[in-house]
């Protein structure tokens, strides 16, 4: 088994991308964490995250992401509106 | 790049300067105002530039930071200390850190490639890749800290992510928050802050928020633990910010929004109105937080009303309304809402109506910059509107003058019965800095008429071209955007017109006339200058900083900062600048609009002209550096400095 950076439930963080979460567990851990009991290879779904662009792609997009790092989905801080300088 | 080597002590008595930075949304305001507050609560002065972009989420974003045991009024390459928080903040500012400065970063960050950097604008991107070719640096993190050491400066890459997940045991999901408050701890540690000092801080920022504070505590504390195990076998040799000084009176830590908010609450406003615009819209929700006004003993003695109108039309509108009622009124925009605001101030202008209006300049033109900086909407204020009619512009130069100038213009406003525009920019508007706190002006409400007059003609011609005012529902009176008679109809007779029209300009002359030497110019430096630069805006903080070494380097150097832009001083300023040899305008646009208002009014053509229009601050070293170059005979300047 690999570790939760493989794992279809791992959700990076969109800015320290290194550490995330678990969809099915709280708490933050590391993206090198040793897999758990749950762990399911992530598979490209029809719309992924790619780390290396910062974007969500659609699987018809694959071919501008070949290579490139992705997860089944990214994780943000949902109170960020409360510190985040805006421009308008 | 060729990288100075050569490795200086970074201790200095003149304070510190650093950048924390990461990308936009990402928390990097937390680390921002923690910093800040803690330098404030550690009794240094500080001066802060907040960088973001206009794309809300991923775009690089910084804040750096000056603090010093004197006054600082401006940023100032290179820096002692970068924070970086992302690789895209080490491949953007590792050319500010000077030689024997520190960068820190999170040690997950070294295996990173430096050149993948989706949120990087294209053409940055590509200079950093010519640049790593050109001197071999090698494709990650790891390889471009060993060069950036072999070129005098300190890396220290620190587990930020295993604190936060392993000692921090972060429950909550906060990632963002509690990186910041772990990487602006490690900065002021690194920096020789005592620890308690920051814990001070964290507990001042987080205030209200338990969770959040007891989080970053932890993480705070974590940091501090591991900070203390690393500088036990290494020397930082940053021991910059040293014993906290006693107390010298009360400070206050306030953005330039802040400030012209607390000026118009002292200064009796009633009613703000406004639609959202950076870098305005801050101002407008500060007032809205103190809904209440209470005097020393506890009694509420106002509550000014903002209100969020439908656009700017409207904004300008309602506060032009609430001023004819008789309360103080303001709103407060920035360039593409003052656009909309022109006919309604033209509608004031007209009718003799004291109505404010508070411009932060930002990059133009149309949507432009909307986040950056910018001194290129002088000329616009001053001639803004079809016909002609009197208004006052006044120009603050720093947060303390912003308070004592947004009481200032609705006196004026009220005194002369104009609109008033008073000016600021992007710089002041979002740098937060440390004030003395503002003394209590004086509220002058000009002339009213007294209540119940028999026969009451609003515009009056009584010799002065100040009529008594009433209020609306005290008095009968018209308004209407056409020319009128004294009672407010229209007409169209020649000869009334004449009188109308003298009477609305003849302010013009009464408003210099009155006026204090202070609010039209100040001078900083040797009254018996030589060189003089004339400057305006946020940037007079840039030269009075740089004044000292300006002196070392010219003659006899001094700086004009010229306040009042309409109606012009000419008199005034044409004393200072028919006795200097030289005369340098230095202001944040393309033409020199202050050195062009200065020609037509003065028929003074000022040569020499530094000037900025990236959208980032003119600095105290651009200064320097750029009146070096004048004095070698350079006639333009175009500076370039800050990411
Ligand atoms: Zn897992
Ligand atoms: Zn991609």
């Amino acid at each position: 088994m690999g570790s939760c950076k493989g794992c279809k439930w791992w959700r990076p963080d969109y800015f320290f991308d290194n550490l995330g979460e678990c969809e099915k567990m709280t708490g933050i851990r590391p993206e090198n964490e040793a897999a758990c009991e749950i762990f399911e290879a992530k598979i490209e779904t029809e719309f992924c995250w790619c780390r290396d662009c910062r974007v969500t792609f659609h699987a018809s997009e694959r071919d501008l992401h070949k290579g490139h790092n992705f997860f089944c989905g990214t994780r943000v801080d949902l109170d960020a509106h409360e510190y985040t300088s805006t421009g308008d | 790049m060729r990288m100075n080597t050569r490795a200086r002590g970074t201790k200095t008595k003149m304070g510190l300067n650093f950048i924390i930075g990461g990308a936009q949304g990402g928390g990097i305001e937390t680390a921002g105002l923690l910093a800040v507050k803690a330098l404030a609560m550690h009794g240094l002065e500080v001066f802060a530039d907040r960088e973001y972009h206009s794309n809300i989420k991923g775009k690089h974003s910084y804040s750096h930071i000056r603090a010093s045991e004197e006054r600082i009024r401006s940023i100032k390459y290179p820096v002692d200390l970068i924070g970086a928080l992302d690789v895209e903040t080490i491949a953007t500012h590792y050319k500010d850190l000077k030689p024997g400065g520190v960068l820190i970063h999170d040690a997950a960050l070294l295996d990173k490639p430096i050149t993948k950097l989706p949120p990087m604008e294209k053409e940055r991107l590509e200079r950093l890749k010519a640049e790593l070719e050109k001197e071999d640096i090698g494709n990650t993190v790891r390889e471009f800290d060993k060069w950036l050491e072999r070129n005098g400066r300190i890396v220290l890459p620190f587990p930020f992510s295993v604190i936060i997940t392993e000692k921090a045991k972060l429950a909550s999901p906060m990632i963002e928050r509690a990186m910041n408050t772990a990487m602006t701890t490690l900065l002021l540690r690194a920096a020789g802050m005592p620890f308690a000092t920051i814990l001070e801080a964290v507990d001042a920022l987080f205030m209200e928020k338990v969770e959040a504070k007891e989080l970053n505590k932890a993480v705070a504390n974590a940091v501090n633990d591991g900070f203390n195990e690393f500088s036990g076998n290494r020397n930082l040799g940053t021991e910059i910010i040293g014993k906290k000084r006693s107390a010298r009176g009360k400070k206050m830590l306030v953005a330039g929004n802040d400030a012209v908010a607390i000026g118009k609450l002292i200064g009796g406003l009633r009613l703000q109105t406004y639609y959202p615009i950076t870098p305005a819209a801050d101002e407008s929700f500060v007032i809205e937080q103190h809904s209440s006004l209470f005097d020393l003993k506890g009694e509420i003695v106002g509550s000014p009303i903002v209100i969020q109108a439908e656009d700017e039309i409207s904004a300008i509108c309602m506060a032009i309304g609430g001023a004819l009622t008789g309360v103080r009124a303001a709103t407060c925009t920035s360039g593409p809402g003052f656009s909309l605001m022109v006919e309604g101030i033209g509608w004031a202008g007209m009718n003799e109506v004291p109505v404010v209006i508070t411009y932060y300049q930002r990059g133009g033109p149309s949507t432009g910059l909307p986040t950056r900086h910018s001194q290129s909407d002088l000329l616009f204020a001053i001639n803004s509107g079809h016909g002609e009619f009197s208004r006052i512009v006044l120009a603050s130069g720093s947060h303390e003058e912003a308070i004592d100038d947004a009481i200032k213009c609705m006196n004026l406003a009220e005194r002369y019965q104009v609109p008033v525009i008073h000016l600021l920019d992007k710089g002041i508007a979002n740098c937060v800095t440390t004030i003395n706190p503002p003394v209590f002006g004086k509220i002058e409400r000009g002339k009213l008429t007294e209540k119940g007059a028999w026969d009451y003609r609003r515009f009056a011609f009584d010799g002065d071209p100040v009529s008594p005012r009433a209020f609306l529902g005290d008095e009968l009176m018209w308004y209407t955007g056409d020319e009128h008679d004294e009672l407010g109809h229209i007409s169209e007779d020649p000869e009334n017109r004449r009188k109308m029209y003298e009477k609305r300009m003849a302010k013009r002359e009464k408003i210099l006339k009155e006026a204090p030497d202070e609010d039209k110019a100040v001078l900083f430096g040797d009254e018996n200058f030589e060189d003089l630069l004339v400057t305006w805006g946020v940037t007079t903080g840039a030269a009075v900083d740089s004044l000292p070494e300006l002196q070392t380097a010219g003659s006899k150097t001094a700086i004009l900062q010229v306040r009042m832009m309409e109606p012009f001083p000419v008199d005034f300023v044409s004393k200072f600048i028919s006795k200097a040899n030289r005369v340098i305008s230095l202001e944040a646009n393309y033409i020199g609009q202050l050195a062009e208002l200065i020609g037509w009014n003065t028929g003074f053509r000022i040569k020499n002209r530094i000037l900025k229009y990236t959208g980032r601050l003119i600095t105290q070293d651009e200064v320097v550096k750029s009146y070096m170059r004048i004095l070698g005979g350079e006639e333009k300047i175009v500076l370039m400095g800050g990411e």
